[in-house]
């Protein structure tokens, strides 16, 4: 069976082919657009997806799109009759998108990709994030807590187990976890769409001073619900603040408060473990798969996995919009196979993008084989360089993990930072992925038990050891943890190996990582794109799989 | 420009800047793909000046900002581009794209930078004028506008040696497409934004006639906050085809 699933109208929209249960190929639409463009239906991705799978369009069994598009529909005019009148500036741009575009969908589809119409089909939002979570994870049955932005459930939690996934309660919009930390983000003008990334490194420098004032806008109902107060908080209206004037008026803070951002992060911990111990009340089995927008947030997953029920907790490596196309593929196949048909295999990784190609950039000097590659850049990184490296498939729907990377020796005061400079990640506060090969990783960091792939896919942060405090004192934030990737030599044996040769020249295998990507860019995808980020960082050197690029005043550094 | 609010012209240089240096990028990339080298090194030579700019423009944007005190703001270009003179988009560079000399070939693509330098020297000969009372960004201006008349000249220059080569139908042909390309752009842009009027007032209307009754409703019939039971997992492909 040949399914392809879609998630457009986000900034994220991507498309994903699952051929007879497994994986073949995914794509994100930014990887090809720019800007608004990339925000509509994936085109773009599910053709890049066909070519690689090798499939035609016309010899798909499904297209299907990761949300009801009615049910949605129906979310966004409610939401605009309730603020009657104030939603007058608003009405007419967010009914002309639907109207224009998104109710069309069925009709665009089928015109743009040439499939019968009887072969395009819907899933909801949060279902295809379980699917997808529970498809990646290591465990045979699990419960499922699901936060993210749906039709009009807003989190969702659930059950699986050999027989598919089950949904047992959910939460309505306008009661959104998500919208009430994205109001307080733009109150903190961290911008309401940074995933909380930018909240969490802000709240490590504060203390939570304000947290019972903030409890108190999204008070807690019985069985670890919540509501928010309409007088507080606002709906999506574009260009439209999230947050009534009465809460600016409760927080009178300085832009970027750390105290307010720390008290923030408290409660959101809060309300979600009260969820978590819900769930757990509702599904008391030992494993919890945590998806969504909100299992971006690392301290968050960090609590859970210290204070939750839940003896294991797994978090899949792709997030967001991307595994919803990945879930809604699962969702259709699971429905269209005979009653206990077995999982497909599991797909435990994000490397599903484009490969890099063989046609050399100008500039290019080959060095061989991949231990050469991989033996310059340790030596590189052992001299203070900067380092890009791209090799290998790209990740869909997530960090640049060990394929499209930007590397720097993690030892000395400022590794991350100017790691992060020579990106144009400006934010002085925003932390640096300090990757560690796994089996060493105990001897640095306090690593919690029954949390392997969220180490590994560096959606944890965990309290640093006092040597690591010491050595690399840039990647431990001002709470004393670091963000680690674990890095396993069975899943990714060049960066593991990389670690180890870099370990053996200076004693500490250790190396602050970030995506290699320019600020507001997706991750690169092919050689040119590399080698122009490259020209426009501020990094040393680049490595594309046997390739070298340097600066032409660049000197090689000694042996 | 300088009559406008200072956070604009703040906002609207930090989008200029991005578009030069997308620009200045693809440029890079073109270098790399061209077969000729002193197109190479002309393109090569256009790219820095796209970079020089975008570096030029967003230096002036801090400076602006750190006069006025305004706060760090991110490019606004959809607001920018569309409403810094009604009617006209800034889209002199914004449609390179990486790898789009592959596509069209040297040809193509030179012609393509002509007619976009060409419409870019327009642009930036307004903006200078707008910007006479501000010595400072008159400056800036003046400096860009020098390097646009030369990349207007070098691919003129460039498509004239294609002509005398016999290539003459070629270099026509490729002009008129890219000026058409242009020219049915703008007739959608206008297409679209006579549509959007049209459909602004018949929502207004709508709104204001229409869903007014219902706003009432919806407001008393509001769902209590709490945990609400899941829909039942689709069982039919039928389940699967509705959109509800």
């Amino acid at each position: 069976m040949r399914v392809l699933g879609l998630a457009g109208f986000h900034r994220d929209a991507a498309a994903a082919l699952l051929v007879d249960g497994a994986f073949v190929a995914a794509s994100e639409e930014r990887w090809f657009v720019r800007g608004a463009a990339a925000a509509d239906l994936p085109l773009r991705a599910a053709r890049s997806c066909l070519e690689r799978g090798g499939v035609a369009a016309r010899d798909l069994d499904a297209v299907v799109y990761h949300e009801k598009p009615l049910r949605r529909f129906e979310r966004e005019l409610v939401a605009q009759l309730q603020a009657f009148p104030r939603s007058a500036g608003t009405f007419h741009r967010a009914l002309s998108t639907w109207l224009g575009e998104r109710l069309w969908l069925k009709t665009r589809l089928v015109q743009e990709l040439g499939v019968a119409p009887e072969r395009i089909a819907f899933v909801e939002k949060l279902s295809a994030h379980a699917a997808a979570a529970f498809h990646s994870a290591p465990f045979e049955e699990a419960a499922l807590l699901v936060l993210d932005d749906g039709e009009w459930a807003t989190a969702l939690l659930g059950r699986a187990d050999a027989r598919g996934v089950v949904a047992l309660a959910e939460l309505h919009a306008p009661h959104s976890l998500l919208r009430w930390r994205a109001a307080f983000l733009q109150l903190l003008d961290l911008g309401s769409d940074s995933d909380g990334d930018e909240l969490g490194a802000l709240a490590e420098a504060g203390t939570p001073r304000f947290e019972s004032a903030v409890a108190a806008t999204l008070p807690e109902l019985q069985d670890g619900a919540f509501a928010l107060d309409p007088a507080l908080f606002r709906g999506a209206f574009d260009d439209e603040r999230l947050f009534a004037p009465a809460l600016a008026a409760r927080f009178v803070v300085a832009r970027r408060d750390p105290d307010l951002a720390a008290s923030v992060q408290r409660v959101f911990e809060a309300r979600v473990l009260a969820l978590v111990r819900r769930l757990h009340a509702l599904a008391p089995v030992d494993a919890l798969c945590f998806s969504g927008a909100g299992a971006r947030d690392r301290g968050l997953v960090a609590r859970i996995v210290a204070e939750g029920p839940f003896a294991r907790v797994h978090v899949p490596a792709s997030l967001g919009e991307p595994a919803s196309a990945l879930g809604a593929a699962l969702e259709f196949a699971a429905a269209a196979a005979p009653p206990g048909a077995p999982r497909g295999p599991r797909l435990d990784h994000a490397r599903l993008g484009d490969r890099i190609g063989d046609a050399p950039e100008p500039g290019a000097r080959e060095l061989g084989d991949a231990t050469a590659s991989r033996e310059e850049i340790a030596r590189r990184l052992a001299a203070g360089e900067l380092v890009g490296w791209a090799h290998g498939p790209l990740e869909f729907g997530v960090h640049g993990l060990a394929h499209r990377v930007v590397l720097a020796d993690a030892r000395g005061a400022d590794a991350g930072r100017r790691l992060l400079d020579a990106l144009q990640q400006g934010e002085p506060f925003l932390p640096c992925r300090l990757a560690v090969p796994r089996e060493q990783a105990a001897e640095w960091l306090a690593l919690p038990e029954g949390c392997a792939s969220a180490l590994r896919h560096g959606r944890i942060v965990v309290a640093a050891r006092p040597p690591l405090a010491r050595v690399a004192p840039s990647l431990v934030g001002p709470a004393g943890r670091a963000w680690p990737q674990c890095v396993d030599a069975d899943d990714e044996p060049e960066l593991h190996a990389l670690l180890l040769d870099f370990g053996e020249r200076t004693g500490a295998p250790l190396l602050a990582l970030a995506d290699l990507r320019l600020r507001g860019r997706p991750l690169v995808r092919g050689e040119a794109d590399a080698v122009a980020t490259f020209g426009r960082s501020r990094l040393d050197a680049l490595v594309v799989a046997t390739r070298l690029y340097v600066r032409p005043s660049a000197a090689a550094p000694s042996r | 420009m300088t009559r406008a609010d200072p956070a604009r012209v703040q906002r609207t240089l930090a989008s200029f800047a991005e578009t030069e240096e997308d620009g200045g990028r693809d440029l890079w990339t073109a270098a790399r793909r061209v077969r000729d080298p002193e197109l190479r090194l002309q393109l090569e030579h256009h790219a820095a000046d796209e970079c020089r700019h975008a570096d030029l423009l967003r230096r002036q944007a801090a400076r602006l900002a750190e006069r006025h005190a305004l706060p760090a703001s991110a490019p606004d270009r959809r607001r920018d581009y569309a409403s810094a003179r009604p009617g006209v988009e800034i889209d002199a560079h914004g449609f390179y794209s990486a790898g789009l000399i592959d596509e069209l070939g040297e040809l193509e693509y030179v012609a393509m930078l002509h007619v976009a330098e060409t419409r870019a020297q327009e642009l930036f000969t307004d903006r200078r004028a707008e910007a006479a009372d501000d010595a400072e960004l008159a400056a800036l201006f003046d400096a860009i506008l020098k390097d646009e008349a030369f990349h207007v000249a070098y691919t003129r220059a460039r498509l004239e040696k294609w002509r005398a080569l016999g290539r003459g139908f070629e270099v026509d042909r490729a002009l008129r497409r890219a000026r058409r390309g242009r020219w049915l752009d703008a007739w959608r842009r206008l297409g679209a934004r006579a549509a959007e009027g049209f459909t602004r007032v018949a929502l207004l209307a709508a709104y204001w006639t229409l869903l007014a009754p219902f706003a009432a409703l919806s407001r008393s019939r509001r769902p209590p906050p709490g945990w609400q039971a899941p829909r039942a997992a689709p069982v039919s492909a039928g389940e699967l085809r509705r959109q509800y």
